[in-house]
């Protein structure tokens, strides 16, 4: 206890009456070492919250319910989306019906799915219409009509992952001919072109469920999926559970089900992040274990006078580690601050694009915390290092300089 | 009080061996003020070293209060130091961020003492030698006699039973030197504390109630002519 009291005593002293340049440099690289601990990560995890919620929006919602027999539709669909409706928690519902189709724009060929919609659930599920970049969405009442996501349009944008297989130039306006797989053939109008940035999303092709019903005759009141939003306080499980409870001719499926193609993406990456936070530490190592050093061998004498005057060895060791707590510490504070006050705001006004889009750095205090403490345990680790070799000596070396 | 037995310590310089302290026997008696007087290099500071504990013999033993203390463990060593011994060393040893005041109590905050109690014995002592307006200044700030002065007040800050100073008028004017050997001396006769100081400077033997010599690491009651080279 009064070891803790004379070294924190020491610290305070050797801190505040010592070279102020020192500190502050010290602060400094402690402050960078914290940012580069943070930014990675944040980055990744920002990456993965957009590949989520991207998934989410505009591809699977929160919930997938399918026929429980492979290839096979969900029948009576109008009484099941009723059903799941009025459950607790859900937001929206849209059934849909899917086919696959080889389109044709002039020389051009590609394959997609074509989906028969509920133009006005679909918008409560998806955020799709909203990612318009040429004319516009479906709405309920029209016919020959086509919209296109821009992995399967082309839309003059040879960027685009897919660019090759796509009809490469088909525009708002243009008349696209759809072969069916069931041997239907019909040409349609290009309402609108979306571009999601989510390379699954922007691969589907949407028309009206009154036209899907004119191609496949007997796709009324029958669903290949239906997919299911639910309110951000929903408890997911449970409302899974329920629905699958209410037919027994049904699977559901989360989104985090769905996400394994998204998963093998970000673990490439999280290998990436886990070297740039090994330097980043073994940085703050560094720093901590050169300014100890260097600090114990300028002061060799003094310790050498602490120890002959009865100031305990595990003392002096606990003052080097206390200095170097402190600097981690502000270091981690204002490196904390400056990220959130400086950093986020600025990547948010300069986003990185993406493949997917613009990415958002994404924290939480409980993420900075946590590398708060690793960062101070590092530097507890690394003063006490030169600081035991310092202080085990000879005394009798230590006051007269051998 | 403090008893040294077949004290040796051999240094070894490459190939060439140095009988720093060379079969030293000592007794220092309970409230006396003694005085070992050498010339540069005859062992002064070895020896002192050794008898503070700071030091370990080659071989001999070293009687601290009837313990022989020679094989104690250094944790137990430095609580002796802390809590029975005082040192005043030949250079200015005074830790250079704290304060006159925090030197001086730096040794009674590591004994535990309270805060109240430390720093009024610290004003106290700092008043008993004159140096009370100087007491927030820091070392670099004193001349060489205050500096030496503080470190007696520290090393009296623990009421130790014994006090080691090594030569420390060296480095000093004579007025000054004057000043911190007066300094010893009153806290002899105030507290008995006992007091063992070295010098090479003969003139330092008057303070002394007990004189004794060593040649080149040996000792002896009486006073050759070599001491005052
Ligand atoms: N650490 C050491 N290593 C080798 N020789 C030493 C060491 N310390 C002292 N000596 C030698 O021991 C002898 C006595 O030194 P010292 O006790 O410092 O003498 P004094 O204090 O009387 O001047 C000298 O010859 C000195 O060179
Ligand atoms: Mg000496």
């Amino acid at each position: 206890m009064r070891s803790i009291q004379v070294a924190l005593f020491l610290a305070s002293r050797s801190i505040f009456r010592g070279n102020f340049w020192i500190g502050a440099m010290t602060i400094l690289m402690m402050i960078l070492v914290y940012l580069n601990l943070l930014f990675a990560p944040s980055l990744l995890q920002g990456v993965i919250s957009q590949m989520n919620s991207k998934l989410r929006d505009t591809l699977v919602g929160n919930i997938t319910v399918e026929s429980s027999t492979p290839g096979s539709q969900i029948t009576d669909s109008t009484k099941l989306v009723e059903q799941i409706v009025t459950i607790n928690g859900v937001e929206a519902v849209t059934p849909a019906r899917t086919i696959s189709g080889q389109l044709e724009l002039g020389s051009e060929r590609g394959t997609a799915e074509v989906s028969g919609i509920d133009t006005e659930s679909f918008k409560d599920v998806f955020t799709v219409p909203q990612y318009m970049i040429e004319g516009s969405f479906l709405s309920a009442g029209d016919t020959d009509k086509i919209v296109l996501g821009a992995q399967i349009a082309g839309a003059g944008k040879a960027k685009l992952e897919l660019y090759s297989d796509s009809l490469k130039n088909a525009h708002t306006g243009d008349k696209v001919k759809v072969s069916f797989a069931n041997g239907a053939v019909k040409e349609y109008t290009v309402k609108g072109i979306f571009q999601s940035e989510f390379v699954q999303a922007d691969l589907k092709t949407l028309i009206n469920a009154d036209e899907f019903s004119q191609v496949v005759p007997n796709s009324v009141n029958s669903a290949s999926a239906i997919n299911v939003k639910l309110k951000s306080d929903a408890n997911q499980g449970n409302i899974n559970d329920q629905i699958s409870a209410l037919r027994s001719d049904i699977k559901t499926r989360t989104w985090q089900e769905r996400a394994g193609f998204v998963k093998s993406y970000t673990e490439s990456i999280e290998v990436i992040n886990k070297i740039l936070r090994a330097v980043a530490l073994f940085v703050g190592f560094l720093t901590i274990f050169i300014i100890t050093y260097v600090d114990v061998v300028n002061k060799k004498r003094q310790i050498g006078i602490e120890r002959a005057i009865g100031i305990s060895p595990p003392t002096i060791i606990l003052s080097y580690e206390f200095r170097a707590l402190f600097y981690t510490l502000i270091g981690a504070i204002l490196g904390a601050i400056g990220f959130i006050l400086v950093v986020v705001p600025l990547e948010a006004r300069y986003p990185f694009h993406f493949p997917l889009g613009n990415v958002y750095l994404d924290v939480n205090s409980n993420f900075m915390i946590r590398n708060a403490i690793i960062l101070l345990l590092v530097s507890f680790a690394s003063a006490t290092l030169p600081a035991w070799r310092a202080v085990y000596g000879k005394i009798v070396d230590a006051i007269w300089g051998n | 009080m403090l008893k040294a037995e077949n004290l040796k310590k051999i240094y070894h310089m490459g190939d060439v061996v140095v009988p720093a302290v060379n079969d030293v026997y000592l007794e220092v008696e309970p409230g006396e003020i003694m005085c070992i007087m050498g010339k540069s290099g005859s062992g002064k500071s070895t020896l002192l070293h050794i008898l503070g504990l700071i030091d370990s013999p080659t071989s001999g033993k070293v009687y601290f209060k009837n313990q022989d203390v020679s094989k104690f463990s250094e944790s137990k060593r430095a609580k002796i130091r802390l809590a029975q011994m005082g040192f005043v060393f030949q250079e200015y040893a005074l830790l250079p961020e704290l304060t006159a005041l925090e030197n001086v109590y730096l040794p009674a905050r590591m004994l535990g003492r309270w805060p109240s109690e430390y720093e009024e014995r610290a004003v106290t002592l700092l008043e008993s030698i004159g140096l009370i307006e100087r007491m927030h200044h820091h070392p670099r700030e004193l001349s060489g006699g205050q500096q030496q002065r503080v470190a007696i007040a520290r090393a009296m800050v623990n009421k130790p039973e014994i006090i080691f100073a090594d030569e420390p008028t060296a480095n000093l004017d004579s007025t000054s030197g004057k000043q911190v050997m007066q300094a010893l001396t009153w806290l002899n006769k105030q507290f008995g504390t006992t007091i063992l100081f070295v010098s090479h400077d003969a003139d330092d033997q008057k303070y002394a109630n007990r004189v004794v010599h060593l040649y080149d690491g040996r000792l002896s009651e009486s006073a050759g002519e070599e001491y005052n080279a």
